[in-house]
């Protein structure tokens, strides 16, 4: 029973964070990518070179990321990678904020500033990243050990 | 079975709206300075570079005041007026925006368009940015002026200054207010048209010439 609540929780986490995901993809897909690139640039932390390949790759690799969750396809893979991505995102902010840049946190589309908000929430999906791809793991294991 | 329905449905539902919303927005873009509403009597001259038939166009919404958008101004937009302006491939618009928390945003403001009778507009802008730090500090951008412009140009744009003061702030006024009805909400803000089409609503913030460059080309290429 208690198995069965946790497996329960943890597709839902796993839903959520899929809707997300795609959520911030399609914002930023259907945009120019030139505004995401302003937002990518404001962090200075990457070169000129990068920011062009990454403005207008990253927005499809979070939908897909975000259809795969949803999907349950792959699910151990894709929370890792998405956990890494969103802790990448997490510490670009912390960076950001640490360097006194006043910018935009460019997750959601512009007009959002890095602040209290955007670490909350963010942080809020880095645990929720891991708490799904720890599960997914475990669960895999579990299962693997039932069938030996 | 894998649970793939719900990911089909999301993503047919992503590219339905992807497709119904595309970047661009139907609005024209005002092709000179001063067709922002209820413009004064008192017409500067356009406050532009290049051929206002170039494909694409390029609003700025900048305050001298700001630093992102000296920094703009001077790595991005010089390069830009040099290669894609002088070129005939972009024809740059600057709109004023002085934030209202900057002393002196508004009277650098009024100097520059009062210069721009002399058509050294760009000349005045340039010492503005590049001499930021100074006339911030101390509120005497005439000094910054005077020193950018031959003395027959300065007399020139003093005198606009003087007897138009209250037209140019009316001009300055309507920038804001096109500004404020297009939702800009920081400065420098950009925005791209292609023709009629509106490329890329709002940039705010800073954007590097290489990465602007890479955007036009592409844009150019099409």
């Amino acid at each position: 029973m208690g198995t069965f609540n946790i497996d329960r929780l943890l597709t839902w986490a796993r839903i959520a964070l899929g809707i997300v995901f795609t959520y911030a993809a399609f914002l930023k897909v259907s945009m120019s990518w030139l505004t995401f690139a302003g937002s990518i640039d404001a962090y200075k932390i990457l070169p000129d070179w990068a920011i062009t390949p990454l403005a207008q790759l990253l927005p499809w690799l979070e939908l897909a990321l975000g259809l795969l969750l949803v999907s349950g396809f792959a699910v151990r893979w894709t929370g890792l990678a998405v956990t890494l991505l969103l802790a990448g995102f997490f510490s670009a902010m912390m960076q950001a904020h640490f360097r006194g840049l006043d910018i935009d946190c460019g997750c959601f589309g512009p007009g959002e500033k890095i602040g209290a908000n955007t670490f909350i929430r963010d942080g809020a999906l880095v645990g929720l990243a891991v708490c799904v791809t720890l599960g997914a793991f475990l669960r895999r294991n579990t299962l693997l050990h039932r069938v030996q | 079975m894998r649970p793939f329905f719900p990911a089909i449905l999301l993503f047919a539902a992503t590219a339905v709206c992807a497709q119904a919303k595309p970047a661009g927005q139907a609005k024209p873009p005002a092709k000179t300075a001063a067709a922002a509403p209820a413009a004064p009597a008192f017409q500067l001259p356009p406050r532009t570079v290049g051929n206002p038939t170039a494909p694409i166009t390029i609003e700025v919404y900048s305050d001298f005041e700001c630093p992102t958008c000296r920094m703009l101004y001077l790595n991005t937009l010089k390069p830009l007026m040099a290669d894609y302006c002088a070129s005939g491939k972009v024809y740059l618009i600057h709109h004023d925006f002085p934030l209202p928390q900057h002393h002196y945003s508004r009277l650098a403001a009024l100097w520059a368009d009062a210069a721009a009778v002399t058509g050294k507009y760009e000349v005045v802008a340039d010492a503005l940015f590049e001499k930021q730090d100074s006339w911030v500090a101390t509120g005497r951008v005439a000094e910054v002026i005077s020193g950018a412009l031959s003395p027959a140009d300065f007399a020139k744009a003093k005198a606009a200054f003087e007897a138009h003061k209250s037209d140019i702030d009316a001009i300055i006024g309507a920038d804001l207010k096109a500004g404020t009805d297009l939702k800009v909400q920081e400065t420098p803000t950009t925005r791209v048209s292609k023709g009629s089409q509106v490329i890329t609503d709002k940039q705010g913030g800073m954007i590097s010439y290489t990465v602007l460059k890479k955007y036009l080309d592409q844009q150019l290429g099409k």
